[in-house]
């Protein structure tokens, strides 16, 4: 019963999440477009609305670039290109006035928002709430689409059937390349973004970071792609180079940081279980023989005794006041030793052998895994049934010194 | 890379890291004693662009210094407060210092010169040589490299972008290898890289328990001394394809392994991106532990994991987001029976079986809600598994709740609280290889953070993070960490 309720309490979720997704679009992306603020009242609907008696409908029927007048020359994003009060005044002069005979409260009112109608007197500056309207972080020419003969339209195709218009109505990225895409327009990167010194995307603004959109959807950088990063990276390490520069890629993984994002709570403590799981994670920013062999050293997990000598190369601990060998797994004999013990390192470390190699130098299996023509050598064949890695790979043609570790050279058995 | 002439100018940039923490020693005897760790870093990046004839040459260099202060007690000793040999270490270390010649021949080569990072589909690499790269228009894109594979331990090598097996007392190595990426149209792309190393073991093989003068340990020695190896022939490939009427995307990639012969790497998955703020994915990911060419742990009787996950990320609206995944996991191995009774009538009637499971699987799930000012989070995982028993590997569960305050604008001064909840089981110890259910250790973690940009060049972030469990009492760890960029 509970399972049946999960499913369905997923399946809900899926079909939600799939229906929201597609009504939550959001307008373009706030870091190219930063949020606005316009405590206006304005009515593009009805400006642009022909007027229509037979459908008894209203509007002035005006274009454009009867209001946006220079829109067609501007040749920079950060271009506004709103009308103010002079631009507005030949039609609403009445709502404006001026130093000698200044708009009424009430005129003030029909266009500017937060003007208080309980209050006397003409309006002070002060009164008006300002209006904040951030330069974008993109590159846009209008006279260059104006000469392409774009209609208004092709990217502001809401904008006819609103009433105020802000960013949320500029063209998303989908849409931009879209188009580029069929006119044969450039879709190189620093068309649109700025670049810096080094020809790279700007990605830091002060409104956020710039992050990948659907053009490149194997690069998305959702909630998880810290984690799979690099898939994107191996499939177009050229895109990811793009933005990123090698230091942003070694301030990660060069060892220093420990993020948190990476690293979070006590990290210490259970490193291990993702280790064994996710080796290939570890590996992408630590090497097992020196930054894991150094840590477990330190924390006693593993010690180094005596180098020179090399049958106690060995590196477990001793306890001092059992003299018995002790560490993270068991010492017993089932763990290692006699011929019919349990054997329980064996086990461990065919699923998992760089968690041996975490500890272990390569000379302490040779103490046991040493060949028996080799004086001393116990013999146990850590082959296994099916040592298919030893069979015709070049490893044992063309690298002799793995096998001679524990074989002799006129041993015929690895050859 | 970009390939637009830079103008002249360059850039540097500074990170100071200071990190201190405190090590759990692993005691036996059950003390609960600590280690502290203190480490310091130096970071100093600088890139020179627009220099030579047409301005097509920039240089690059990464410097690193790292003084970890060392614990200051005996590796090899139980009691902490008998002070040994100071671990404490100094080391400079050159990450990358290259220099990059751009339009060799105008739009078509470009060349580099130095250590760098070799990054394709196979891993990092340091190498200190040459690199070609030519390109064909926007769609294909051809590398060639050639030098000296940096050793471990060597002189300012970086540890982290060297290969396990790689050490210091090996002898000259070369290292060849290329790389190809290109597209077809916008959405099918392929991705290709081969390497291929040789090095010279310059030192002989230690014969184990033998004096070096015995004729064993002679005809050992001269038949791995002065030879060259070949310590890696990896080939991998990928192919993409974004099937953009339906907004799936298909990925598949593996790396073949010509030393044994065997598939190290496999991966394959899907991605579904109907809109900018739903995306959801699934991936089949097989790896096969893998050393370099020399290590005895290759020829080991080991086994590969499969790994499949899904992920799901939606952002419902500007401000709210939530995320979700699943994994499942198999751990290959031998046989579960380990070990044989001493029987003489029946010398393979079995011992025990390992009673906890080779598969592993888990949730995981967040909900982050962020307004300008502010933000509140949860964030929680579990890797369990599908018999009751541990999995192998261990489990693990942790929880998350988080929020964040800016104080001044949205990036200028940011803090930043979280608690943290960590549980895990190991499997490691004997009791679970009986087949018992490790009891579960857990921990308590407050994180208090603050991000500054205090300039509009320099960033602070530091973090001091508190554990309040009975496993980790009282241990603390401190992050810091100054930024200066100027360009």
């Amino acid at each position: 019963m509970i399972r049946t309720r999960t499913l369905l309490a997923l399946a809900l979720l899926g079909a939600t999440g799939l229906c929201g997704a597609v009504i939550f679009e959001g307008g373009p992306d706030t870091v190219i477009f930063p949020r606005q603020t316009i405590p206006l009242f304005f009515n593009h609907d009805y400006h642009v609305r022909v007027p229509d008696e037979a459908k008894k409908t209203t509007g002035e029927g005006l274009d454009c670039d009867f209001c946006h007048e220079d829109i067609s020359e501007s040749e920079r994003s950060s271009d506004r290109d709103i009308p103010g009060h002079d631009g507005c005044d030949g039609c609403h002069e009445e709502w404006i006035g001026d130093e000698d005979e200044p708009a009424s409260r009430k005129d003030c009112a029909r266009c500017h928002k937060d003007i208080d109608l309980s209050v006397t007197g003409s309006v002070a500056a002060s009164e008006v709430s300002p209006m904040h309207i951030p330069k974008p972080n993109i590159i846009f020419s209008h006279a260059v689409h104006s000469n392409a003969e774009l209609d208004c339209l092709a990217c502001h195709a809401n904008v006819p059937k609103k009433t105020l218009a802000t960013r949320d109505d500029f063209p998303t990225m989908d849409q931009c390349v879209d188009c580029h895409m069929k006119s044969g327009a450039s879709i190189e990167c620093t068309t649109c973004h700025y670049s810096d010194i080094s020809g790279r995307v700007v990605t830091q603004y002060r409104e956020g970071q710039l992050k990948p959109n659907r053009l490149h959807s194997y690069a998305i950088h959702d909630a998880n792609f810290l984690d799979d990063h690099a898939v994107a990276a191996q499939r177009q390490k050229s895109y990811c180079d793009t933005c990123h520069k090698e230091d942003y890629c070694a301030s990660c993984h060069n060892g220093v940081a420990r993020d948190v994002r990476y690293h979070p709570g006590d990290w210490i403590s259970m490193h291990y279980i993702s280790a064994k799981k996710d080796d290939t994670r570890c590996q992408s920013c630590h090497r097992v023989q020196s930054f894991c062999l150094d840590c477990h050293v330190r924390s006693g997990v593993a010690t180094i005794q005596n180098v020179t000598k090399t049958l106690t190369r060995r590196t477990v601990r001793v306890n001092p006041e059992t003299n018995r060998a002790t560490g993270p797994h068991p010492m017993g004999p089932d763990w290692i030793g006699r011929k019919n013990s349990r054997n329980f390192h064996g086990f461990h470390a065919q699923r998992n052998i760089r968690a041996c190699a975490s500890c272990h130098q390569e000379q302490y299996c040779l103490t046991c895994h040493m060949s028996k023509e080799r004086r001393g050598g116990l013999g146990r064949n850590p082959h296994g049934p099916n040592p298919q890695r030893l069979k015709g790979g070049l490893a044992s043609k063309q690298n002799a010194r793995m096998c001679l570790k524990c074989h002799l050279p006129s041993d015929p058995s690895w050859r | 890379m970009p390939n637009a002439t830079a103008a002249p100018g360059y850039s540097l940039s500074s990170r100071t890291v200071f990190h201190a923490y405190q090590l759990r020693l692993f005691d036996p005897q059950e003390t609960r004693t600590y280690r502290s760790l203190n480490r310091f870093y130096q970071v100093l990046d600088g890139r020179v662009y627009g220099i030579g004839p047409n301005d097509n040459i920039r240089t690059v260099v990464s410097l690193r210094y790292t003084h970890d202060f060392g614990t200051s007690y005996p590796r090899s000793n139980f009691e902490p407060s008998q002070l040994g040999p100071s671990d404490e270490t100094l080391d400079f270390q050159i990450d990358y210092m290259y220099l990059d010649w751009r339009n060799v021949i105008t739009g078509l080569l470009d060349l580099r010169f130095g250590r760098q990072l070799i990054l394709d589909e196979l891993d990092w690499y340091s190498l200190d040589g040459i690199k070609a790269t030519a390109r064909f228009g926007r769609a294909h894109r051809f590398e060639l490299y050639a030098g000296r594979a940096v050793p471990f331990g060597a002189f300012l090598s970086s540890d982290p972008y060297i290969n396990d097996g790689i050490e210091l007392s090996d002898g000259p190595s070369f290292a060849i290898g290329g790389a190809y990426s290109g597209e077809v149209g916008q959405d099918l792309s392929f991705a290709l890289s081969y390497r291929h190393e040789l090095r010279l073991r310059s030192d002989p093989i230690e014969v184990l328990g033998l004096p070096a003068d015995q004729p064993e340990a002679i005809e050992i020695s001269d038949a791995s001394a002065g030879k060259i190896g070949l310590q890696e022939v990896l080939l991998a490939g990928s192919v993409g394809y974004v099937i953009r009427p339906v907004d799936i995307d298909l990925y598949a990639r593996g790396t073949w392994n010509f030393l044994f012969q065997t598939l190290d790497q496999a991966r394959a998955g899907l991605a579904y991106n109907p809109s900018r703020y739903l995306h959801w994915a699934a991936e089949y990911f097989r790896v096969f532990p893998r050393f370099a060419g020399d290590s005895i742990f290759n020829i080991f009787n080991i086994f590969p994991y499969d790994r499949i996950r899904t992920e799901f990320d939606w952002r419902l609206t500007e401000s709210l987001r939530i995320e979700a995944g699943y994994f499942f996991q198999h751990m290959y191995g031998g046989p579960t029976v380990v070990g044989y009774l001493d029987n003489p009538d029946n010398p393979y009637e079995p011992a025990e079986s390992f009673l906890g499971s080779s598969r592993s699987h888990g949730p995981s799930g967040g909900i982050r809600f962020e307004r300008p000012k502010w933000g509140l989070g949860a964030y929680g995982e579990a890797a369990t598994n599908l018999g009751g028993n541990i999995a192998y590997g261990g489990n693990f569960r942790r929880a998350e709740v988080f929020g964040h305050l800016n104080l001044l604008d949205e990036n200028t001064l940011r803090t930043t609280l979280r608690a943290a909840f960590t549980g895990f089981q190991n499997d490691w110890f004997e009791r679970a290889d009986y087949g018992e259910v490790q009891e579960e250790e857990r921990s308590y973690s407050l994180d208090a953070g603050v991000r500054w940009q205090v300039f509009t060049n320099v960033f602070f972030r530091g973090n001091i993070i508190k554990n309040f469990s009975s496993y980790l009492e009282g241990s603390y760890r401190v992050f810091s960490s100054v930024e200066v960029r100027y360009q």
